[in-house]
């Protein structure tokens, strides 16, 4: 009898944790890819060299390390009938690129298939990288693109964009995304307590002690789960973008 | 004893009931009410970055028009009828108007840079470059603008018609918000060309 509810409440809560991790992994997925575990560059169209990917990686490693802005390089075969400014908005959004507080995010995205390039501006950069510059900086890597050169125009692209903004070291330290998309979780957070709670009911009361060396368990395994996705990996700071930038076909 | 007490417990305890439920409606209206609040806020602030992007868009006008007409003087009529359309933006008072005379703008807007194809030297021209990546990029954002305001529009309004919403919402006055819509086509933003 003890067993049978035991095993019972087994399965309940291994099902609300399979549909908390599943909630959390599918969310709002409207064609966007997640980024990579290097989040600063993301190769899906695999054009880029690894010498370039590594210099954009560690460039943009050292910003963020400094509280500056979250640079991102993107890559995609096609944007499956969306206009590169849509796509380019959708995932700098989703990905949250920059900080919470400052908008510094900027997203240079390339579509092999429409041949188009955009450079999208976070809000709190629009009056550093204007739209005219960001026009000319896509006219001055336009030759290297159009001979299909992207590992050179990219870099050259992603070159210009970082001499605009300050160097690494001045940047406040202090300023740290992390702990504000933690915050935001608190949908998780509703449902382990409706798991631990629950748990509570289903697990008879004289066993506590194998309730708790169980449920320790599993809840350790969770969070290593999710560990394994984002731990030591990079991501957005939760950023928002309103359209500055530019476009060019190449 | 023991049964008056029980009986006295249980008058205080109906009063108790009926207070709580009450409580509970009052804090629920509450709740709604404040949720309404917050959406609206949400409206109206969406509808102020399009206000901001049209009247950037606006000053950046009569600069592109200036530079144009330095090299295609004769396309009076193209002039004419940016001119125009800023016009109508500006007076423009409802939403409705206002999606109006954006997409009339937007359509004229299109047909002025689409001279400088006629035009090599206007065409290589830097200061008509820049302008047009400032005109294209306010644009962009005007759509995006549009489509957040719209999205808060939604929300507000099907919130604004579901129970018990409704309630505080003709309590208090709350109104429905239009959309900012244009005749389809004439809303889709310029994917301007150069090659």
């Amino acid at each position: 009898m003890s067993n049978l509810l035991k095993k019972k409440s087994w399965y309940v809560l291994s099902g609300i944790l399979l549909f908390l991790l599943l909630s959390t992994s599918v969310h709002a997925n409207n064609g966007i890819p997640s980024h990579t575990r290097r989040f600063f560059v993301n190769d899906f169209a695999g054009i880029l060299s690894q010498d370039t990917e590594d210099y954009i990686f560690n460039s943009s490693k050292l910003y963020e390390l400094k509280g500056g802005p979250q640079v991102v390089v993107a890559t995609i075969s096609t944007l499956g009938g969306a206009s590169i400014s849509e796509y380019s908005l959708e995932m700098a959004r989703e990905w949250g690129i920059g900080s919470k507080e400052e908008n510094n995010g900027v997203l240079i995205l390339i579509a092999l298939e429409e041949r188009t390039i955009r450079i999208e501006v976070g809000y709190g950069l629009e009056g550093i990288i204007t739209d005219s510059m960001s026009g000319r900086f896509l006219r001055e890597v336009s030759g290297d693109l159009e001979n299909e050169d992207f590992d050179t125009g990219i870099k050259n692209l992603y070159s210009l964009v970082i001499n605009e903004l300050k160097e690494p070291g001045t940047f406040d330290a202090a300023a740290d995304s992390k702990d504000t998309a933690a915050s935001e979780n608190v949908f998780p957070a509703i449902l382990l307590s409706i798991f631990i709670v629950l748990g509570a009911f289903f697990y008879p009361r004289h066993r506590h002690g194998g309730f708790r060396g169980r449920f320790g368990g599993g809840f350790g395994g969770h969070s290593g789960g999710r560990g394994g996705g984002s731990g030591g990996s990079f991501r957005g700071g939760g950023g928002s973008f309103g359209g500055g930038g530019a476009s060019r076909r190449f | 004893m023991n049964k008056r007490k029980s009986g006295m417990s249980f008058a205080v305890k109906l009063l108790i009931g009926i207070a709580v439920v009450i409580l509970l409606i009052i804090a629920l209206f509450a709740m709604r009410y404040n949720s309404l609040v917050n959406e609206e806020e949400n409206v109206k602030t969406e509808y102020s970055n399009i206000s901001v992007q049209l009247q950037r868009r606006n000053d950046l006008i009569p600069n592109l028009v200036n530079t144009v007409q330095a090299y295609a003087a004769h396309e009076t009529e193209v002039f004419q009828a940016v001119t125009d359309a800023r016009e109508r933006m500006m007076n423009a008072t409802t939403v409705d108007g206002t999606a109006a005379a954006d997409a009339e703008l937007t359509t004229s807007l299109n047909r002025l840079l689409a001279i400088s194809e006629a035009y090599p030297d206007l065409k290589a021209n830097e200061n008509f470059l820049s302008l047009q990546d400032q005109l294209e990029g306010t644009e962009n954002r005007i759509s995006i603008a549009r489509r957040d305001y719209n999205a808060a529009v939604n929300i507000y309004n099907s919130r604004l018609r579901s129970f018990p919403t409704n309630i505080v919402a003709s309590l208090f006055g709350f109104k429905t918000y239009d959309l900012f819509v244009a005749s389809e086509g004439a809303q889709t933003v310029p994917e301007v060309n150069f090659e």
